[in-house]
C-alpha cells in the first residue's frame, strides 16, 4: 500500500484541531505512532479521541505542550523517549500570530511573538529532536499559506511569519544536505479551520456570492499531501513549497471575477 | 485560593507579557486593551493564568469579558467549580 507507514511515529505540533489533526488522523490511518501537542485550555480532548475513533485510527499520544516553551518541548521529548527510539516524521504545525487592522496596531513585540510560536519551532523542534534522539526526523513538514505572495486581510504578520518559516525551510534543507532529513513546506488556501473563521470574520459568508463549495480546500485534503511526502515516493524533494490549492490561486484574482461575470450576474 | 491571589497571577502574566504596563497602572475595573495589550497579548495573558492556575474556561465565556475583573471573577469561579 503508498503511504503504508506501520512502524513509523510521527509529532504533529497543534494535533488537535484544524489540519493538525487531520494530519494526525491521516498518519495514524495509514499505521504511524502519533503523538499530538497542544496548548493549555484550546483543546477538547474527548473530540479530539472520537474523531481518531470515527477515522478507525490507532489512538494518539496527546501532550500538553506549548511550542513557545522550552520546558514544555524537554518534558514532550522525554515522554517521546521513553516510547520511541526515533521520531520518524515531524509536523511542525502551529501558526498564532497578531491579526492586523492598520498600521498603528505594529508592534515588533507581537512580530517576534508571530514568529516565535509560527517558525521557529520548525527549527528548534527538528533540532532538539536530533539532540535527543541522535538523528533528525526523516521527514520535517512545515505548514504554510499563500500569504507571503497574495494579500489576505489583516495577514500581514501571519504573511511575515510564514516567509520566514518557507526561508527557514530552504536554508535549513542547505543546511542538513548531508543529513536522512527531508524538510519541505506546504502552503495551503482556505481551509475552513477554526483559526481560518476567527481571522477572516464574514468572508465564508461574503464568498458565497462569487465562489462555489469548491473554492474550500479541507483539512484532509492537506492531510493527504502530508502522507504523499512522507511516503517514500517523493524523497527526492527537499526545500519545497508545495502549493495544496486545486490550482484556485492561478485564478482567485480580479480578472478571475471578470471571467466569469455572466454566470455570477456581475 | 483566594481571589486576590487570583488577581495576582493575572496581573503577573500581564506585565510579563506587556512590559510597558507598570503595577501603578494596573487598574482591574479596565480592559487589558484599555492598558495597551493588544489580541495576541490578552489570549496569551489568559492562557498562561489558566496554566498556572490549573483551570480551562471555555472560549465562548471568555469572550464576554469587558475588564480584568470579570476575567478575575470567572477564573476564581472555575477554580472554586474545579472537580
Amino acid at each position: 500500500m503508498i503511504g503504508n507507514l506501520e512502524g513509523k511515529t510521527a509529532l504533529i505540533t497543534g494535533g488537535t484541531m484544524g489540519i493538525g489533526l487531520a494530519t494526525a488522523v491521516a498518519l495514524s490511518r495509514r499505521g504511524a505512532d502519533c503523538a499530538i501537542t497542544f496548548k493549555w485550555g484550546t483543546a477538547d480532548l474527548d473530540q479530539v479521541r472520537t474523531a481518531f475513533a470515527n477515522a478507525g485510527a490507532q489512538q494518539p499520544l496527546i501532550v500538553q505542550a506549548d511550542v513557545a516553551n522550552n520546558e514544555d518541548l524537554t518534558l514532550l521529548l522525554d515522554q517521546l523517549r521513553e516510547r520511541w527510539s526515533q521520531v520518524d516524521i515531524l509536523v511542525s504545525n502551529v501558526a498564532v500570530a497578531l491579526v492586523i487592522q492598520s498600521l498603528a496596531d505594529y508592534s515588533l513585540r507581537s512580530l517576534n511573538k508571530s514568529i516565535e510560536y509560527t517558525a521557529w519551532p520548525l527549527f528548534e523542534y527538528t533540532r532538539r529532536i536530533q539532540q535527543q534522539f541522535g538523528k533528525y526526523p526523516r521527514y520535517v513538514i512545515g505548514m504554510s499559506s499563500p500569504g507571503p505572495d497574495s494579500y489576505s486581510y489583516g495577514y500581514d504578520f501571519v504573511a511575515t511569519s510564514k516567509a520566514v518559516l518557507e526561508t527557514m525551510c530552504r536554508y535549513m534543507s542547505h543546511h542538513l544536505f548531508d543529513e536522512d532529513v527531508r524538510i519541505n513546506i506546504i502552503r495551503s488556501q482556505a481551509v475552513r479551520t477554526q483559526n481560518w473563521r476567527a481571522t477572516f470574520k464574514g468572508f465564508e459568508e461574503f464568498a458565497k456570492k462569487f465562489m462555489q463549495e469548491e473554492h474550500f480546500i479541507s483539512p484532509e485534503e492537506v492531510a493527504n499531501v502530508v502522507v504523499a511526502l512522507c511516503s517514500g515516493y517523493l524523497d527526492g524533494m527537499r526545500g519545497q513549497v508545495l502549493t495544496v490549492d486545486r490550482g484556485i490561486s492561478q485564478f482567485d484574482n480580479l480578472i478571475g471575477l471578470f471571467s466569469e461575470r455572466e454566470r455570477l450576474g456581475l | 485560593m483566594e481571589r486576590e491571589a487570583v488577581a495576582a497571577v493575572v496581573k503577573k502574566h500581564l506585565m510579563e507579557i506587556v512590559p510597558d504596563i507598570k503595577e501603578a497602572d494596573l487598574d482591574m475595573a479596565r480592559s487589558m486593551k484599555d492598558l495597551g495589550a493588544n489580541s495576541l497579548d490578552i489570549v496569551e495573558v489568559v492562557s498562561c493564568a489558566m496554566r498556572e492556575l490549573k483551570v480551562k474556561v471555555p472560549r465562548s465565556e471568555l469572550s464576554k469579558l469587558t475588564n480584568m475583573d470579570g476575567l478575575v471573577d470567572l477564573l476564581h469561579t472555575s477554580i472554586q467549580n474545579r472537580p
